[in-house]
């Protein structure tokens, strides 16, 4: 593929690209720019290339959750090296001022925590299909799965964040 | 606040997160530049370096092999300099074999030679005609 070329189709998925690296990085958004940035050294330096197997953002999807994967494992490392132990850091799942949070806010704080309680393979394919709004077979070339499993995941994953949801302390209204 | 989650609200949810996170995200500009300049920086391993590199790596893993494979006979050979003279695994016994020998081991490991006791009988004088009339 031409430098030009790469650059658009780069340009298109950015938008895009940048929320899933949010999500491979846990919605880190230092920690997802940096992720970006190396997943678009790996496509333009040559160490990743479209092959034409899948669709360009499919591919990118890939990459971008490959090198997401690598930097979370090269920080554990290193925290595990360096990093005194803290009993001062706050744990997951408080989420500051959330009772001022507007209605959509709201919303979408109460997803991003039902999301949370997925088992990961099933919140990924669910990010997958319904943010990302790609297919089954798509989100499976993404994450390295059947398609089949794929399909089980999301099935299973949409019931139980629907319960999840139905159960949430703060329910929404209409 | 009360009411159930159906499809569509599920579907609003996520196009309302998408919308609010595609307001923040980073400039593509800023990131291709970034990504640019470290591609720039970053040395260019062309095909011939990584073959050169392979290559090296098993030069090295075949000298290693090599080395240790001369090395291991030597080893070998030291027991008989030592005066121990290594026996062949046909005629080796353990050590501890003494213990499963017994007085009766005899009767199990050999096996009577009938002509011999029938001769044995004939020199004390039993014969089989007169056992046959008593």
């Amino acid at each position: 593929m031409e430098h030009a070329e790469l650059r658009l189709q780069l340009e298109t998925c950015h938008g895009q690209s940048y929320s899933w690296a949010l999500h491979c990085c846990e919605r880190d958004r230092v920690e997802a720019e940096d992720v970006l940035q190396a997943a678009y050294l790996k496509v333009l330096d040559g160490r990743a290339r479209f092959d034409g197997r899948s669709s360009f953002a499919t591919w990118l999807f890939a990459v971008i959750r490959r090198t997401a994967a690598d930097e979370r494992r090269r920080r554990m490392l290193r925290f595990a090296r360096h990093a005194p132990l803290r009993d001062d850091l706050p744990l997951g799942g408080e989420r500051a001022g959330a009772v001022e949070l507007s209605e959509s806010a709201e919303r979408r704080a109460i997803l991003e925590a039902a999301l949370d309680a997925l088992p990961r393979r099933q919140r990924e394919v669910l990010l997958l299909v319904m943010y990302h709004e790609r297919t089954v077979e798509e989100a499976a070339a993404v994450i390295g799965i059947g398609v089949g499993s794929a399909r089980t995941h999301y099935a299973r994953g949409k019931q139980r964040l629907r319960e999840l949801l139905q159960h949430s302390e703060l329910r929404h209204d209409r | 606040m009360t009411g159930e989650w159906k499809d569509d609200d599920m579907e609003r949810a996520f196009a309302e997160w998408r919308a609010g996170d595609a307001r923040d995200a980073p400039l593509f500009s800023a990131t291709y530049a970034a990504a640019m300049n470290a591609a720039t920086k970053r040395p260019a391993t062309a095909p011939w370096q990584r073959t050169a590199a392979a290559a090296t790596i098993l030069a090295v893993a075949a000298g290693g092999w090599l080395t240790l494979h001369e090395r291991l006979p030597q080893v070998t050979t030291r027991f008989p300099e030592g005066g121990v003279p290594a026996p062949a695994l046909s005629t080796w016994r353990s050590p501890t074999a003494f213990l499963l020998q017994g007085p009766s081991d005899m009767l199990t490991t050999t096996l009577p030679t009938i002509s011999a006791s029938f001769a044995d009988l004939h020199a004390l004088g039993v014969h089989a005609g007169h056992q046959r009339q008593q």
